[in-house]
């Protein structure tokens, strides 16, 4: 028995010492979303890639559970130049030295240190005490209310600005289309909106004392839990709510079905897209709107995780990660990123880009659909609604604080804030029930 | 066969009642694949295609190759499938011989790897593909799960049903192990071999993880790897990429028609094996 | 499984005895080509299953994250999984929902197994053995992205039910945690019942039809020539779906984890998805790994007693 754990303690060192024998590219990428839509795209974007960077690339695009593969990969030894991911990860992959700083990388470079090219918020979004631990992907938006704008004006009511107009404009949807749900929405994530009229915000708040609060588990949420509860037993919000996945509820929205949803800026913008495309004559409007002011008369919406690229800490091509970056960070990275791939996605007419037909699907997003950039201008041009919903966005959101202990609270709120939201305890009693799970369990001070 | 007709009545009703309870979600399938991608975003259950539409398996074809990764799919399938079934029948074959010393030790030590949590040891057997060289290999998908203790142990359980007698009285008659496995063995155990024919085939068809993690190379891919390419956007919230129900259930669709012909053709070896069996016994 | 059928022991069989030593060198020179039929299958699991199982365990015992080992940390994955809260809980989960499908996927699809050889014309018998076969070649997302939508509050379930009064409010079956574990267990249990179904069935196919006609003679009713002819006779393939589904359902993750959300969570989470949160979600292996191996034992520990269970071993004919 001894010498079979010997034997498999060797084997085990040998490996390890085996898994060293490294490819002969000169850049290997680890990416969720940037790069080609399918696998045959997928190969002629990397092609383009190399083409421009002059370099050999090798590029694994894991079409599912990202996390996994990337998990599984980098743990048995698999060496990468470049791992894509979002900012939530960054604890964890600072703690256990998986990635390095790269703030002296960007300071560096005359690209990434541009603030015209990344504008200086956008590395607000995720650094750790001043220091910086990756290189945005894209311009990251923020969720909202999106409305049907044409049900507000048909409806003749002015823009939501309380609960009480929310639900009366649900009201007014639910009586004269049909009887279709006022709001549709997936679980807790995207309510920010709501919420936001008892000025609490997701996630933790540390205050100056530094103690830990759930503002979501506070006595001021509970109206709000008590205000989706009445929508709930009165119809208006659609009772899958705690089931759905984003794909439910915007094909509620897309069909009549509900009066408004809480998604991405950006989708406003598909929203309309798509629509317009599947019918010109549409009436269909989306429109992103601000959230309900709270007590103080602040608005809380949400901005999302950053997607970023990292440099692992055993990357070997450090110098070709970050002129990878940098081209990413520059015209015709930003056209691979939107556009997609010459000759495949679009061509080129004089100065003009014409989309191909796979081109027109994939809806100039390859990665990058927004770039980070704002003074580039995407020859896709700006879907209807974006700029405004991106504007309210920029003005009222904010990230939201999710130590790792996040992981652990979260289920919990969302436990009892399921039960309000569907009428079964007041909110009053949801909150309680909140506190004290979250205390007993050490998850707030 | 059990001659009671009250029995016979129950059997039908349990099996219709049954079959509802498949066919319904099997409907729901098709017919949201066959309608238009406005009628497949209405919510409820849909069981007629409404408007009636092929515009979802248009979307498929035009935003993925199929060819190339349904003819990997199927040497993966096929290969792996034979490769299974003889390893898997020989093992179960010997260890049906109960004078053999040690069967019951080997059997434990082929049960023990049931209890193994495949799902907590995706890192070490990566490790061991990467040492073999099998990463970006079609035989790497072909090995995955290539022996299986339940198929063993099924094959094991069929092969101790042949009768002795009968293989007693043939032994006396002069005939050797080939003849023996081949003209009395395989005809009792044929059930049992298409069983995990069928079972594995299931198995290599809808790998998923694995070919997930083992391949990169895009002209290895394999079917279900491809169609989530296209399908796959759906459940993540960044994308900007839409695809309508219709085209995902069409993705589906295309996923199962190569097994339910799998299944129809074994089906009626199926059958007449167990026939052939039955006469015997 | 230690099935020795209906004969009487012969030569080899009881190589344990007293002297069995030169008895069993005797066997197995005379029955060599036997090992070499079973070596190809156990070198496989050998290298492909039992060789990352003993890594897994040894990095158990290690800190492991996404860069690799950080050295051996003792027992201190396990003293971290064994106090958690979310471990205890879920390990009661994985019992219950262990213990459910192991019951309900092994003797169900007896039912319509039976059923299937009872019925005439074949081709009718054939295409309800596919249909009901069915549910077991689609993947799990299918198929609980079907029933999620038959079965939601506004789905054909709870219509019917409402339109028979039989309820006065829909039934939240995929948010309320009362619901997880028997939704768990009634999926896999309908999933896996045309494929357990077809097992019994071809093992019922080689019943001897004389011995019902003398149980007829005889005067046993339906029921009675089912307990007394047509179970004792698939009692072998019981055995294998019994050993099969129960240390299948102890590693349950993908219908679960499919299922999981706010409300679900505490019942349906199991051994297997928590290695999964905590793991692969959360990049530590070590824990995973220590998980994984506490799951290990679980299953043997289980598929030990199952050996013991009344019934189970196979009666030594008189």
């Amino acid at each position: 028995m001894k010498s079979v754990i010997s034997a498999t303690t060797l084997a085990l060192l040998g490996t390890t010492l085996l898994t060293t024998a490294a490819a002969a590219q000169d850049l290997r990428i680890l990416t969720a979303v940037t790069g080609g839509k399918d696998a045959a795209e997928h190969e002629l974007f990397v092609a383009e890639l190399e083409e421009h960077l002059g370099l050999e690339i090798e590029m694994i695009k894991p079409e599912a559970d990202y996390n996994q593969v990337m998990f599984t990969s980098l743990a048995s030894g698999e060496r990468f130049d470049l791992i894509y991911g979002d900012s939530s990860m960054i604890p964890t992959l600072v703690e256990q030295g998986a990635i390095i700083e790269v703030s002296d990388i960007i300071e560096n470079s005359p690209v990434l240190s541009d603030t015209s090219v990344i504008p200086a918020g956008e590395w607000d979004l995720f650094d750790v005490d001043g220091a910086i631990y990756g290189v945005p992907n894209k311009f990251e938006g923020g969720t909202m209310p999106t409305i049907r704008q044409d049900w507000l004006e048909e409806s003749g009511m002015e823009d939501p600005d309380s609960l009480e107009d929310w639900r009366a404009f649900f009201e007014w949807a639910h009586e004269n289309k049909d009887g279709a749900y006022g709001l549709s929405t997936a679980g807790l994530y995207d309510i920010q909106g709501f919420m936001s009229a008892a000025g609490v915000k997701a996630g933790y708040v540390v205050d100056e004392s530094g103690n830990r609060t759930i503002p979501y588990a506070t006595e001021a949420a509970a109206p709000v839990y008590d205000w989706f509860g009445e929508l709930y037993r009165d119809g208006l919000l659609d009772p899958n709510f705690a089931t759905n996945g984003s794909g439910e509820f915007r094909n509620l929205f897309m069909s009549d079905r509900a009066a408004a949803v809480t998604y991405w800026d950006a989708w406003v913008g598909l929203f309309n897209n798509i629509m317009a495309t599947e019918n010109p004559d549409t009436e269909f409007e989306a429109r992103g709107v601000a959230g309900v002011p709270g007590p103080d008369g602040d608005i809380i919406l949400r901005r999302g995780n950053a997607s970023l690229w990292f440099i692992p800490a055993n990357a070997e091509n450090v110098e070709n990660a970050v002129k990878f970056l940098e081209f990413w960070h520059s015209e015709p990275g930003y056209v691979m990123g939107t556009l997609g791939v010459e000759g495949h996605d679009y061509t080129m007419e004089g100065d003009e880009y014409v989309l191909t037909e796979i081109g027109q699907a994939h809806s100039c997003d390859h990665g990058a659909p927004r770039v980070a950039s704002t003074t580039w201008e995407n020859p896709c041009g700006v879907l209807p609604g974006v700029a405004e919903a991106e504007e309210v966005i920029m003005e009222h959101a904010t990230v939201e604080y999710l130590p790792a202990d996040w992981t652990d609270a979260q289920p919990i709120v969302q436990n009892y804030a399921y039960q309000a939201m569907s009428g079964e305890i007041t909110g009053a009693e949801a909150v309680a029930a909140m506190q004290e799970e979250l205390r007993s369990a050490g998850l707030i001070d | 066969m059990l001659q009671s007709r009250g029995i016979r009545i129950a059997s039908w009703v349990i099996l219709i009642a049954l079959s509802l309870t498949m066919i319904v979600p099997l409907i729901n399938v098709v017919a949201t694949s066959f309608t238009s991608k406005a009628g497949s975003l209405q919510p409820g259950v849909i069981l007629w295609p409404e408007p009636f539409s092929v515009e979802g398996y248009f979307t498929l074809m035009n935003r993925m190759r199929i060819w190339l990764p349904f003819m990997n799919t199927m040497y993966v399938t096929i290969v792996g499938t034979a490769l299974h079934v003889v390893l898997c029948a020989v093992a179960g074959y010997a260890l049906s011989n109960e004078n053999l010393p040690g069967r019951n030790w080997i059997v434990a030590a082929i049960l023990f790897t049931l209890a193994i949590p495949t799902q907590t040891i995706l890192v070490p057997l990566f490790i061991v593909f990467r040492d073999f060289g099998l990463l970006n290999t079609l035989l790497s998908l072909i090995l995955v799960d290539l022996v299986t203790a339940f198929s063993i142990v099924l094959m094991k359980t069929y092969f101790e049903q042949v009768p002795k007698e009968i293989i007693e009285s043939a032994t006396m008659d002069g005939a050797g192990h080939l003849r023996l496995f081949w003209n009395f063995y395989m005809p009792l155990a044929l059930p049992g071999v298409i069983t995990i024919t069928v079972f594995h085939m299931v198995t290599k068809y809808n790998l998923f993880i694995h070919p997930l993690l083992f391949i990169s190379d895009p002209d290895k891919t394999t079917l279900q790897i491809a169609l989530q390419s296209v399908v796959g956007g759906e459940g993540s919230t960044f994308t900007s990429d839409f695809i309508a129900p219709n085209v995902m259930m069409a993705g589906i669709v295309a996923a199962l028609i190569p097994l339910l012909i799998f299944f129809a053709f074994f089906q009626r070896y199926l059958i007449s094996g167990v026939t052939a069996g039955g006469v015997k016994g | 499984m230690t099935a020795t059928e209906h004969q009487p022991p012969r030569l080899g069989a009881e190589v344990v005895s007293k002297g069995g030593a030169r008895r069993f060198i005797a066997g197995a020179r005379r029955l060599w080509p036997y090992y070499v039929m079973v070596a190809p299958a156990l070198l496989w699991l050998a290298v492909f299953l039992v060789w990352p199982m003993m890594q897994g365990f040894l990095i158990s015992f290690q800190k492991f994250g996404l860069m690799g080992s950080q050295g051996f940390i003792g027992l201190e994955n396990y003293q971290k999984a064994f106090s958690d809260r979310t471990v205890i809980q879920a390990f009661i989960n994985t019992v219950s929902i262990t213990a459910g499908i192991t019951i309900a996927g092994t003797f169900l699809p007896i039912i319509p197994a039976i059923a299937l050889a009872e019925i005439t014309p074949r081709p009718m018998r054939q295409g309800l053995q596919s249909v009901i076969y069915a549910p077991h070649l689609l993947g799990w997302v299918i198929i609980i992205g079907i029933w999620m939508n038959v079965m939601s509050p506004i789905g054909l379930v709870n219509s019917i039910l409402q339109g028979l009064g039989l309820i006065d409010n829909p039934i939240p079956f995929f948010s309320h945690p009362a619901w997880g574990q028997p939704l768990v267990i009634g999926l896999t249990t309908w999933k896996d019942l045309g494929f357990h179904a077809l097992i019994y069935y071809a093992a019922l196919m080689t019943i001897n039809t004389e011995l019902i006609e003398a149980a007829a003679i005889d005067g046993a009713n339906g029921l009675q020539r089912i307990r007394d002819v047509v179970i004792p006779h698939i009692t072998p393939a019981i055995r294998v779906v019994f050993l099969i589904t129960l240390l299948g359902a102890s590693h349950t993750f993908d219908s679960a984890f499919l299922m999981l959300n706010g409300r679900t969570a505490e019942t349906v989470r199991t051994l297997a998805i928590f290695t999964y949160e905590r793991g692969i979600l959360r990049f530590d292996l070590g824990i995973a790994s220590a998980a994984g191996v506490i799951l290990l034992v679980f299953s043997i520990l289980l598929g030990t007693i199952a050996q013991f269970l009344p019934g189970f071993r196979p009666k030594k004919e008189a």
